[in-house]
Order: C-alpha cells, then sequence, then structure tokens
C-alpha cells in the first residue's frame, strides 16, 4: 500500500511538531525516518498509526484519506521502542491478542500463531511472561504481534535502539530481509543515521519539523541538499571549513588563511550562481582527504585514533579541526607537519546564509 | 515540471474524496461519545451527593426549616427566606467560645500531631532499621483503622479514674501527679487533642516517609562527610526536600480538621461542661441532625454548616491552584479522531 | 543550651515511644477486659468467656436482630461499597487520565475539589436527598439484600460513603493509571481494542496494586464507619443497623455500661480490620504509589 503525506502538519499547543510534510512512500518500500531526537519523527509515525490526528494536511493511504480512520481499521502493525508488550499476558495471548480481538476462531488462531511465532524464531517461548524475556527476544515479540495481523503498512518505531551492540548489528541485516520476503510497505523510525542508511530504500531526513532530504541512501550520503543532512549523515562527521569564493582571470578559487584551492570551471561557476554571496562553507568527508609528508595543505597532527581498518586523524588547520582518513601505515605523532590533499571532486559547497548545497540544479 | 506533478496528484485525490471519510459514522461517534460514557456513573453520583446538596444546603439556612413545620413550610420558595439564621449564629452567647474552641482544636492537633509526630515519626522510622520503621509506622496506622466507637472506648479507658484508668495507673500514679481523678472531666482539651492527633498523624507520616525515602541517599552521606550535625542536615537537607509535602499535608489537614467531630462527638460530646469542647462542625451536627433540644432544626443547622462550606470551597481552590494545576495541564497522548 | 547529640537522639526516641506505648496499652487493655470480669489498669481481677456471650444470644432480647445479622449487613455494605468505589473510580480516572474530551480540565478540577473538599459539611441536604431516593419505586426501598438505596437502608448508606470516597478513589487511581506507559494503549489500539477493553482488559490487570490499595483502604472505611450510618438509619439496633451503631448502642442502653461485654464487641469489630491490615499494609503504605509523580 502506498502512503501519501500532503501538507501534514501536527501541533501540541505552540509548538510544531510536523510542519507541512510532503512524502511519498510507495508500495512494499522500506523507508527511515531519520532525525535526531524530538525531531517530530515518532510523531509522523504516530499520525499513520492513527493515535494522533494531523492538527492540517491529509495522509492517504492509496487513494484514501484516512485521516479520520480509527488505527484499528487501519490494517497496521506497529512495533514500539518499548515493545509494549502487554505484560500481564503470556507470549502466546499477546501475539493472538489481535486476532482474539477480530474473534478468529480458536483453532485458526492457535495455528497462526505458532506459524508467525515459528518465522520468528520463538516457538519456544510462547508460554512465557514478558519479563521472562531477553530484550532481542521481546523484539521478536513484538514484531510477530504486529505481522500477525498480515498488516499492509508496518510501521517500526527506534526497532534496534533497546538491544545491544552485537544483536543490533545482527537484526539490521534479519529486519532488512523480512521486510523484502515479506513486501510490506515499511516506515521506521531512527536517530541513527547508519541504521537508516543500511536498511532503508530511502532516507527522509527530518529536523524540527521539516523535511530535509528524502532519497536513497546513496544520494544522501553524496549528494546531501543542505548543511543539517550533509553535517547529519556520515561518522565520523563531514569536515566545514569557511572558505571564500573567488574569482580572479577566469579560475575560481576557495580560499582563507590557511588554504587555496583551485575548483573545476563548471563547479565553480554553478557555485556563483547558486550562492547569494563569496562567503560559503567547504564540505568534505574524512575519507576523501589524502594525507601525506610531501605535498599539500600545511597542517599539524593534532591527535591520531587507530581504528583497526584505517587509522582516523585528526589535524588542525588554523582555527579549525579536521578528520582524515588514513591507511594503517600512515605513521604520525602528535605535532608532526603534515600536508593535506582534498578530492576536488568529491567536495561540496554550502551557502553559509540559506545553508543549502550550491552544486545541486536550481528547481 | 515539479508543479505539474503537484497537481496532477490533486486530481489523484480529489477533495470530495476526503470529505466522505469525514463524514459522521457509527465509530466516530462512539470515539466521541466513550469519555462521558466513562464519566457518567461519577457524574450521577456527584450530582446526586455533591451539587444537589450543596445547592440546598444554602437554600436550607436561609428557612427555619425544622421539625416541627416539615411538610408545611415551603422552604424552596424564596418568600420563605431570611438571614435570621446567620444573625442567630453570631449573636449567639456562646459564639465566641464555639470558635475559640475551633481555632484552639484545629491550631494545637495540627502543630503537635498531624504535622508535628507525623515528622518526627517519619525522620525516626526513616533512619532505623527497614523493620523496626516498618513496625512503627504499622503501628500509627492502627488508630486509622481502628472502628472509632471502638478507638474511641479504648481512651476512655485509657483516660479513667485511678484504679481502673491506665495513664493514672502507670504514669501519673507513680509520678505523683493528680489524685486519680476521671482525666476526661479534670482536663477534656488534652484528650480531644491526643484523640484526633493519633488518627491524623499517619497521614503525613506516609507521605512523609516516602518523600523522605526519596530522596537520595548521597545527600545526608555528603552532608554528613560535610560534617553536618544530625540536626543540621535534617533542617538543611531533609526539610527543604520535603518542602511539598509539608506544605500540602499542612493545608490539606487543617481542612479535614476543621470539619472533622466525629470523635469529638464520641468523647465528650462538646461537654464535659457547657460547650467545654464544642467545635463548629460539631454544632452544625447539633442542631441539625439531632435532638439535643429535642428540636431538630435544619434550617439553623444548615447555616451553621453553610460557614464550613464556604470556607471549604475556598481553601479548596487555593490548594488546586498552589497544588496540582501542572499536572492537570498534561494532555493525554491519544488523539480523538 | 545545647543539648549534647546524644541525649537529643534520646529525647526524639522517648517522643517516638511514649505516644507508640500509650497505642499498645489501649489495645492490651481491650483485649484483657474483653475475657475478664472487670480489670484494674491492665490487671485482670477474674478471667471470663461471659463478655462473649453476644455471640449466641442477643443480649437486647429476641426482638432486634443477632449479631451476625449485624455482621452480614456490615460486611454487605463494605463490600457493596468497595466494588462500586473501585469500579466508577477507576473509569474515571481512566477517562481522565487518558483520554481527550471536552470539559476535561473542568472535571478534573472538580474532583481535585472534591478531594479537598469536606463532605461531611453536607450532611444534612443528602438526608432530603436519601428521603426523595426512597420515594422511588423499587430502587429506593425494594432491592434484596441491601434493602434499597434510600434513607434507612443498607444500600442508601453504602451509596452516601461512596460519594464521599469517590473524589479520593479518583485520584489514587488516576496516579495509577498515569503511570502506565502510553505505548501500551496505543499498541492494543492498534491491535484493534476499543477504549473499553483497553480500560478491561489491558489497563486494569496493570493497576493490581491500586486496586488492591483502593479495595483495602475502601473496606477498612465502609467496615468501621459510623458517622454515616448513625446519620441515616433509624434505629440503632433496627434491621439496617452495622456494628458501629450495634456497639454504640451497646454503650447507651444499659445504664450501667458494661465495659467488658463491650469490649468485646469493640474487639469483634475490630479483629477482621486487623487480621486484614495485617495481611495488606504493605500494599495499604503504597496507596499513593501511582501519585508519586504530583508529590501526593
Amino acid at each position: 500500500m502506498k502512503i501519501v503525506f500532503k501538507h501534514l502538519c501536527k501541533y501540541f499547543g505552540r509548538v510544531k511538531a510536523v510542519d507541512n510534510l510532503n512524502l511519498e512512500v510507495g508500495d512494499g518500500e522500506f523507508v527511515a525516518l531519520l532525525g535526531p531526537s524530538g525531531c517530530g519523527k515518532t510523531t509522523i509515525l504516530l499520525m499513520i498509526a492513527g493515535i494522533y490526528k494531523p492538527s492540517k494536511g491529509f495522509i492517504y493511504f492509496d487513494q484514501r484519506v484516512i485521516n479520520d480512520v480509527s488505527p484499528k481499521d487501519r490494517k497496521i502493525g506497529m512495533v514500539f521502542q518499548s515493545y509494549a508488550l502487554y505484560p500481564h499476558m503470556t507470549v502466546f495471548n499477546n501475539i493472538a491478542y489481535p486476532l482474539k480481538l477480530k474473534k478468529v476462531p480458536r483453532k485458526e488462531t492457535k495455528e497462526r500463531v505458532q506459524k508467525v511465532a515459528d518465522m520468528m524464531g520463538i516457538g519456544e517461548l510462547l508460554d512465557r511472561k514478558p519479563a521472562q524475556l531477553s530484550g532481542g527476544q521481546q523484539q521478536r515479540v513484538a514484531l510477530a504481534r504486529a505481522l500477525i495481523k498480515e498488516p499492509e503498512i508496518l510501521l517500526l518505531d527506534e526497532p534496534l535502539s533497546n538491544l545491544d551492540a552485537r544483536l543490533r548489528i545482527m537484526m539490521r541485516s534479519e529486519l532488512k530481509r523480512l521486510q523484502k520476503d515479506l513486501g510490506i510497505t515499511t516506515v521506521f523510525v531512527t536517530h541513527d543515521q547508519l541504521e537508516a542508511l543500511t536498511m532503508a530504500d530511502k532516507v527522509a531526513v527530518v529536523n524540527s519539523g521539516y523535511l530535509q532530504q528524502f532519497s536513497g541512501p546513496d544520494e544522501l550520503y553524496n549528494h546531501p541538499k543542505n548543511l543539517f543532512v550533509a553535517g547529519f549523515i556520515g561518522s565520523p562527521p563531514i569536515n566545514f571549513i569557511s572558505v571564500s569564493l573567488q574569482k580572479s582571470d577566469g579560475r575560481f578559487l576557495l580560499k582563507n588563511r590557511d588554504l587555496q584551492i583551485e575548483l573545476a570551471k563548471e563547479i565553480g561557476l554553478k557555485a556563483e550562481n547558486n550562492s547569494t554571496s563569496s562567503e560559503i562553507l567547504l564540505g568534505i568527508r574524512p575519507e576523501h582527504i589524502t594525507i601525506n609528508k610531501k605535498e599539500g595543505i600545511e597542517t599539524e597532527v593534532y591527535v591520531v585514533e587507530p581504528l583497526g581498518r584505517d587509522i582516523l586523524v585528526s589535524v588542525k588547520l588554523g582555527k579549525s579541526m579536521i578528520k582524515v582518513f588514513a591507511s594503517p601505515s600512515f605513521k604520525a605523532n602528535i605535532g608532526d607537519r603534515v600536508k593535506l590533499n582534498f578530492n576536488l571532486d568529491k567536495i561540496m559547497l554550502f551557502d553559509k546564509k540559506s545553508e543549502k548545497s550550491l552544486l545541486l540544479d536550481k528547481d | 515540471m515539479k508543479r505539474r506533478k503537484q497537481s496532477e496528484e490533486r486530481g489523484i485525490f480529489p477533495l470530495s474524496n476526503s470529505l466522505k471519510t469525514r463524514n459522521w459514522n457509527f465509530s466516530r461517534l462512539q470515539g466521541r461519545l466513550a469519555p462521558y460514557a466513562f464519566l457518567s456513573p461519577a457524574l450521577i453520583v456527584i450530582t446526586l451527593f455533591f451539587f444537589i446538596p450543596l445547592v440546598m444546603v444554602f437554600v436550607l439556612s436561609f428557612t427555619n426549616l425544622d421539625m416541627t413545620n416539615f411538610g408545611i413550610l415551603e422552604w424552596w420558595r424564596p418568600a420563605n427566606w431570611s438571614l435570621d439564621n446567620y444573625v442567630k449564629i453570631f449573636t449567639n452567647r456562646f459564639f465566641p467560645k464555639i470558635l475559640g474552641n475551633t481555632l484552639i482544636y484545629v491550631a494545637l492537633t495540627l502543630a503537635f500531631f498531624n504535622v508535628g509526630m507525623a515528622l518526627i515519626i517519619a525522620l525516626i522510622t526513616t533512619h532505623i532499621s527497614r523493620g523496626a520503621g516498618f513496625a512503627f509506622r504499622a503501628l500509627w496506622l492502627l488508630p486509622r483503622i481502628t472502628p472509632v466507637v471502638v478507638y474511641i472506648m479504648m481512651w476512655k479507658a485509657l483516660a479513667g479514674p485511678a484504679p481502673m484508668g491506665i495513664i493514672n495507673n502507670y504514669l501519673l500514679g507513680p509520678l505523683g501527679i493528680g489524685r486519680g481523678e476521671y482525666l476526661l472531666n479534670t482536663s477534656p482539651w488534652v484528650f480531644v487533642i491526643l484523640v484526633n492527633g493519633f488518627i491524623g498523624a499517619s497521614f503525613g507520616m506516609i507521605l512523609f516517609s516516602s518523600a523522605i525515602e526519596a530522596i537520595p541517599k548521597e545527600y545526608s552521606t555528603a552532608s554528613k562527610v560535610d560534617g553536618a550535625t544530625t540536626w543540621q542536615t535534617i533542617r538543611y537537607i531533609v526539610l527543604p526536600m520535603i518542602k511539598w509535602p509539608l506544605l500540602f499535608v499542612t493545608t490539606y489537614q487543617t481542612l479535614s480538621l476543621l470539619t472533622s467531630f466525629e470523635q469529638i462527638m464520641l468523647l465528650t460530646d462538646g461537654g464535659p461542661g457547657l460547650y467545654q469542647t464544642e467545635v463548629w462542625a460539631l454544632t452544625a451536627y447539633h442542631r441539625a441532625l439531632t435532638s439535643y433540644f429535642g428540636n431538630i432544626q435544619w434550617g439553623y443547622g444548615s447555616a451553621w454548616a453553610v460557614v464550613l462550606v464556604v470556607i471549604g470551597v475556598i481553601m479548596a481552590i487555593i490548594y488546586l491552584r498552589v497544588f496540582k494545576f501542572g499536572e492537570l495541564v498534561e494532555e493525554p497522548k491519544i488523539d480523538r479522531l | 543550651m545545647r543539648l549534647p547529640q546524644k541525649s537529643r537522639a534520646a529525647l526524639a526516641y522517648l517522643v517516638l515511644i511514649v505516644p507508640s506505648a500509650l497505642i499498645v496499652l489501649g489495645f492490651l487493655w481491650l483485649f484483657i477486659t474483653s475475657f475478664s470480669t472487670r480489670t484494674e489498669g491492665l490487671r485482670s481481677l477474674g478471667w471470663t468467656l461471659r463478655n462473649w456471650s453476644f455471640l449466641w444470644e442477643s443480649p437486647f432480647g429476641p426482638q432486634y436482630p443477632s449479631i451476625w445479622w449485624v455482621t452480614l449487613n456490615t460486611l454487605v455494605m463494605s463490600l457493596v461499597m468497595t466494588l462500586i468505589v473501585v469500579v466508577v473510580s477507576s473509569m474515571t480516572a481512566y477517562a481522565l487520565s487518558r483520554m481527550k474530551f471536552t470539559g476535561r480540565k473542568s472535571f478534573l478540577s472538580l474532583t481535585l475539589i472534591l478531594h479537598a473538599f469536606p463532605s461531611v459539611t453536607l450532611l444534612i441536604p443528602i438526608y432530603f436527598v436519601l428521603i426523595w431516593v426512597s420515594k422511588i419505586p423499587v430502587i429506593g426501598r425494594g432491592v434484596p439484600l441491601l434493602g434499597g438505596l434510600g434513607y434507612n437502608t443498607i444500600g442508601g448508606v453504602a451509596l452516601v460513603m461512596v460519594a464521599f470516597q469517590l473524589p479520593f478513589g479518583i485520584w489514587v487511581m488516576k496516579g495509577f493509571f498515569d503511570n502506565i506507559s502510553w505505548d501500551m494503549e496505543r499498541s492494543a489500539l492498534i491491535d484493534g481494542a476499543s477504549r473499553f477493553r483497553v480500560w478491561w482488559q489491558i489497563m486494569m490487570p496493570n493497576i493490581k496494586p491500586g486496586i488492591a490499595a483502593l479495595s483495602i483502604f475502601s473496606f477498612i472505611t465502609a467496615w468501621n464507619a459510623y458517622l454515616i450510618p448513625l446519620t441515616f438509619t433509624a434505629g440503632r439496633a433496627g434491621k439496617s443497623a452495622v456494628l458501629s451503631l450495634y456497639l454504640q448502642n451497646f454503650i447507651s442502653e444499659s445504664v450501667m455500661t458494661e465495659w467488658n461485654a463491650v469490649a468485646a464487641v469493640g474487639l469483634f469489630q475490630l479483629i477482621p480490620v486487623v487480621i486484614f491490615f495485617l495481611f495488606t499494609q504493605q500494599v495499604l503504605l503504597n496507596i499513593y504509589g501511582g501519585g508519586k509523580k504530583g508529590g501526593v
């Protein structure tokens, strides 16, 4: 089933939790709502579920406006961050509860519960109470309860945040596989950009109630639309350097006190056309900088952090700190003079005032 | 390009579609009415036993309805209303005495027991072993859960004259105080306050001890490390942290004491001398619901009660403003569709 | 003038222990007296079981109800009152804690005001209300076991006590509802439950400590009640008498009050409460457990 938001708003008193959201989740898509905590993403999920009513705008399931449809008539399944299992019921009764409310015959209920429980790998736990289960098992019960209704839309609120690190990585791939196998339109909320990038087909980045960008993981990482998205996606985060764009003899230069970079002509032209002033921010990811001791921009090593596969070097460029990935063979000590080279194909440029990317085509 | 896409979408999802689903349907109506269905039993009870009586007590207080004219007097007609009852109250010979009694009773019981003793018990029982603390608190709950008639009977035995009375026998006798009289006759006020105080202390005790237990242990440990004495720890750490429960118990119990008279009625019934321990609420009850002087005066009794009702309403509203407003404003986190 | 630390601590203990001793002595006296012919202080001047004869023969003559009838009355009244208080306050508290509706804030303030409001001041007009209810056919005076809901019936007395207990009950229950996770309720709604089902099948099983505390508290209040039965029933030893009235009757009827016999009846009324209390004190001490957030 397709989900469409049109001019969707939700206000709590004077607080705008969601502001004018327009978004389309295609049938069978796995979509992540990504944003820092308190940005309104769970509110969006609860509006899809029918727990919150939109203050303005509409939500469509396929062609139908469902603003006023009660949760039980929406054919949705939802897994909450806290799992929200009913503590006084056994696992079996927890999973069977939606069927019990639909007055499904006993025998059929039993079969269906067993089937979904086996699929989730909790077939042996049906007689236990939720308190006797581990976090991972509780989550499977919650998933089974959401899936047993055979919903057309699956909603997951921070599905991995209550699991330990190892389990999280395992469930990440399992959830992704499950969603592909079942083909249910799925929306999940997360504050972890890695989760969003690894699992989702498309990611909607939300901040303070606004949609920042909605696109595939690759696009999001390589062509962020604005400063917020660029800064939020990626770990370690992207480096920002304040520069001014200057033009001399038809050459485009990015300059500040500590560096000078010449831009390719088409990039320079685009930036010049899109920018409102010459003050811009240069963004470059740590893996797009190479470090050596021979030639490039002069810097000084601040600290070196080995990560195993590679090492993360923090260097001081004037007043700003820049993080760079280097190969494990690179040896440097604190205070060493080193030189940086930027991969000019991968740099991003943002307008300081509007915070928008300067390298995208204008609408 | 984008603009064209938008208008296409509008065509696919026409507005009329949305209007259709906004129509009233059964489940929507059910959703709207559900809260009121949940509330209706309470509403009936509250209407019957709070709203109607509240209006009635005011109306009655302006009439001279009593046993002799019951059924004859049309008390609900404004023509029969007057302020006579209020004039009667304020010109009553015993009005100053009753007012004074009420103030003494409320102030002393509150200070010594409902707040004072409650605080002492809470402080001590939270600083001794858990078991002993619990036992003491359970013991102090006993007076509250004992049937009031039995409880008063016990106190009469405690206060009894020399050979029988327990206080005379084991406390005053050995200390050589008094001559073994019936203590309820010689010092009725002491017992009015003790009897009410022993019941009243448990309310504050429960609230204070849970508030004190909720204070993180690090605070008192830190203050001890800083060299504070126990008294200083209580004064500068504990008391400031239980400020709200203290304030709540004080105001709430003032109101309860002001209107409670059951124990006094059973213990001294306002005696032993004329109006010696008669308090305001007891007077209202005597006038209106017991044939103290062979005549039940509903109208006059109501006037006595109205004064308390007005004080009660005012204090309840103040108390609402002071204590719970923040919590009231908290909105439910599920919308009505 | 500063006392040394030790003696101040001793003084504090003294302040706790002396009054506590009074309570212990009082209950000891009650126990000893009920099995004695006479007592001096706590000393029995002769042991006997005669004080307990009210158990098998009515001390006021056969035309009056026996202690067992009175006990049944008290039990029925207490159970009915407890049941209604728990059901009605939890329904109301659920709506107030969890549902959005027009007038929610006013209703909340109203219960809060009633919680602090001295309801005893309304006894006079309530007397008239009960007389009116008596005049309604069937529910007024014709309900089996309860007698009815009007004046001079067990049901009527129970109903007034429900009213007086309700604001407190609503407040206690609301505290417990407030602490239940919203996600659980949302989850139940998505699973397809109605609000009524959510209340009954999901919420109620999860506030059992609150239900227990309120039930015990209400039951003990009703079992002990004196003023309300006294005011709203006629004749202290009539058909609708409850234990408190029966006991008070004992004290005033006889010219020479037989304290030993009275103590036995008093103990008879007290024992179930104390046993009940011993088993449930932990629960009872937590009655405000739900409302800790608000400080009260």
